[in-house]
């Protein structure tokens, strides 16, 4: 994706929470512990199936809210992220600020009960209808911060949180608005539960990206949300680090399974490098690899990142430490990476022990200390052929 | 940001060109669209349909592709939900969950035209269709892409016939049926439309409080567009500016 410039958008805000940590700095500190939490069985949710989960377990459900635990989520790092962002209620007034998020569940009205009533023939309480009305999450920061600029929800599946920080670049690039609210937000819920299961891509354990003995993933849920700005705006010009480039790219071969070559992906990580200023791949210091730990997924990334960055490509997953979080993964593994350009050291690939005999490469195996490191690569794959691929800089 | 011109546009919908279930039916023999639902036959509909203007056959591989709707594969999600109050939960349909999902569509459609350009499916109840539009601009003056293909959707199911009666001040009637096709780009040509959206339509203040309880004025259904804004829409032979807005909503 060539842009017309190439200016960043300055991070001058993160909030974040999974099963990390509430905020940023407890995420921080849990990014870098050499005994990462395991997966358990799920507890709010209701299942007899037995898979184990990354659920976030110290935020009660609060009834109060629409668009259910999802919003909550994403409630809660808002709120960080504009405190982080020292922006105050009326500091947004007389600004343009635009909002863009993704999620799969909140953009779902997947309510069983409800829908058992309507089967039946009865009429339903009008109230999950509304909330679903009004819980969608872009529609909803706008209302709730009384903005006036673009609101947009994405719902690209695997790959939301990840077009949306993009979008978000793009709307500063192009003077659309002053500051972009962008990320991502899901909550763990029975129906993707399920689904997951069905398609036989869950784990039934601990998930192991990259490793020889993948079996599949781990669902989560989380919500991460990042504020932009101009990099030459004075807000923005003090953010330690930027949005720098974004590609996005379709496979167009398979519903559910990625082209096995991967020539999206590439498509994708090649446009995030020219929309970065024509970057080549020797300019990237680390990847945060979409890494769910599936056989197809990590060995399609695996190809991809060997033909383009080499057999020293320096990658990892975070998903063995937050499970896969649908809407909310690229908004936080976006924020993730930049934790990790802060700290200039990238932790290991949680749980990769043995490299399979059909990957060409395979993730750290230890943290890596990269004092120099400036340029951060984060890729996200999707169910029907989504990719993207946001490049990070620090300054 | 440079302007917006309507390319091509097919509207169905009982406003303008409705279309048939064997018209859906044309259609999934056509695009093998054998296990791919009806949310989805219908976003193929909208640019192979045997019924209705001229479309063209084939588009650049770099074309961009947007699906817009509000609800979405509801009915698909109904079905999953079906399943799982019916059978033990380790019996699902995996074939119904992964179609369930907004942009199993985009997807499909992606396949048929052969396009891999920048895609996505966009969700919403205030003005999705303007957020769409505002998203082909920006990808356009990106040159993220030459055209972008919105496709717009809302398919008819128990939830949208039920709307009316759980919702009556947010629903006062069904939402409608429609399908639409517009290709977009930023270069005038020879028939082309020049779309006039309005880009923000909120009017904020920047003071709100966030405390997580606000509700929408208006659930606009229909994508946001009015019967005489469909109507518009899909005058083949009119160049005149195209002046969409989301109040016009207020009066479906």
């Amino acid at each position: 994706m060539m842009s017309t410039t190439h200016n960043l958008a300055g991070v001058i805000g993160k909030g974040m929470i999974s099963t990390l940590g509430n905020t940023v700095a407890e995420t921080r500190g849990a990014l870098y512990q050499p005994v990462p939490r395991l997966p358990e069985l799920p507890r709010r949710v209701a299942t007899t199936l037995s898979l184990p989960v990354f659920e976030v377990a110290d935020l009660a459900p609060d009834t109060g809210i629409p668009g259910g635990f999802s919003l909550q989520l994403l409630r809660h790092a808002l709120r960080e992220a504009l405190d982080d962002a020292k922006l105050a209620g009326g500091d947004l007034a007389g600004k343009r600020v635009g909002v863009c998020m993704g999620t799969t569940v909140a953009c779902q009205l997947n309510d069983i009960p409800f829908y058992a009533t309507l089967r039946s023939g009865a009429l339903p309480p009008a109230r999950p209808l509304n909330n679903y009305i009004a819980g969608n999450p872009a529609e909803w920061i706008r209302r709730e911060l009384g903005l006036n600029g673009p609101a947009l929800t994405i719902s690209n599946a695997c790959s939301s949180g990840a077009d949306a920080i993009g979008i978000g670049l793009l709307w500063i690039r192009q003077g659309l608005c002053d500051l972009v609210i962008a990320g991502g937000t899901d909550e763990l819920n029975r129906v993707p539960l399920v689904g997951f299961n069905a398609l036989g891509v869950c784990a039934p354990g601990p998930c192991r990206p990259f490793d020889a003995d993948r079996a599949g993933l781990n669902l989560g849920e989380a919500a991460g949300v990042v504020i932009l700005a101009p990099a030459d705006a004075a807000a923005g010009d003090r953010a330690v680090c930027a949005v720098a480039g974004y590609g996005n790219s379709a496979d167009a071969f398979h519903i559910t399974q990625p082209d096995p070559e991967g020539h999206g992906l590439e498509r994708a990580i090649r446009l995030s490098l020219d929309s970065a200023g024509m970057i080549q791949p020797g300019d990237i210091d680390f990847i945060n690899a979409h890494g769910t730990g599936t056989p197809a997924n990590d060995r399609v990334e695996a190809i991809v990142f060997h033909r383009l960055f080499g057999a020293a490509a320096r990658f990892l997953s975070t998903k063995a430490l937050t499970g896969h979080t649908l809407g909310a993964a690229g908004a936080i593994e976006c924020i993730l990476t930049l934790l990790m350009l802060e700290e200039s050291t990238v932790p290991a690939s949680m749980r990769f022990e043995r490299l399979a005999a059909d990957m060409p490469c395979g993730p750290l195996r230890s943290p890596c200390r990269l004092p120099a490191a400036q340029w951060a690569l984060s890729t996200s794959l999707a169910f029907g052929g989504a990719n993207s691929a946001l490049v990070m800089r620090r300054r | 940001m440079p302007d917006l011109y309507l390319q091509n546009c097919r509207v169905f919908s009982r406003f303008t060109t409705p279309l048939s279930e064997d018209d859906l039916k044309a259609v999934r023999i056509a695009c093998s669209l054998r296990r791919a639902d009806r949310f989805t036959t219908l976003a193929a509909a909208a640019v192979k349909a045997p019924a209705g203007q001229a479309f063209p056959a084939t588009l650049p591989p770099s074309t961009g592709l947007i699906t817009v709707s509000a609800f979405g594969p509801h009915k698909t999600v109904f079905a999953t939900l079906d399943d799982i109050l019916d059978y033990p939960e380790d019996m699902i349909l995996p074939v119904r969950f992964s179609h369930s999902v907004h942009n199993a569509a985009a997807a499909y459609l992606g396949t048929i035209l052969a396009i891999t350009g920048p895609t996505f499916a966009v969700t919403g109840f205030e003005a999705p269709l303007f957020a769409a539009l505002e998203l082909a601009q920006t990808l356009l003056h990106a040159a993220a892409c030459p055209l972008v293909l919105l496709i717009g959707i809302e398919e008819r199911g128990s939830l949208t016939q039920a709307a009316p009666a759980l919702a009556p001040e947010r629903f006062p009637t069904e939402p409608e049926e429609i399908v639409c096709a517009m290709l977009l780009s930023t270069e005038a040509t020879a028939g082309s439309r020049r779309v006039i959206h309005e880009r923000h339509p909120g009017t904020g203040t920047g003071t709100g409080t966030g405390t997580g309880t606000s509700q929408p004025a208006a659930a606009a259904c229909t994508l946001g567009l009015s019967e005489a804004a469909i109507r518009q829409l899909a005058e083949s032979d009119n160049t005149a500016d195209l002046r969409l807005s989301p109040e016009h909503a207020a009066d479906l």
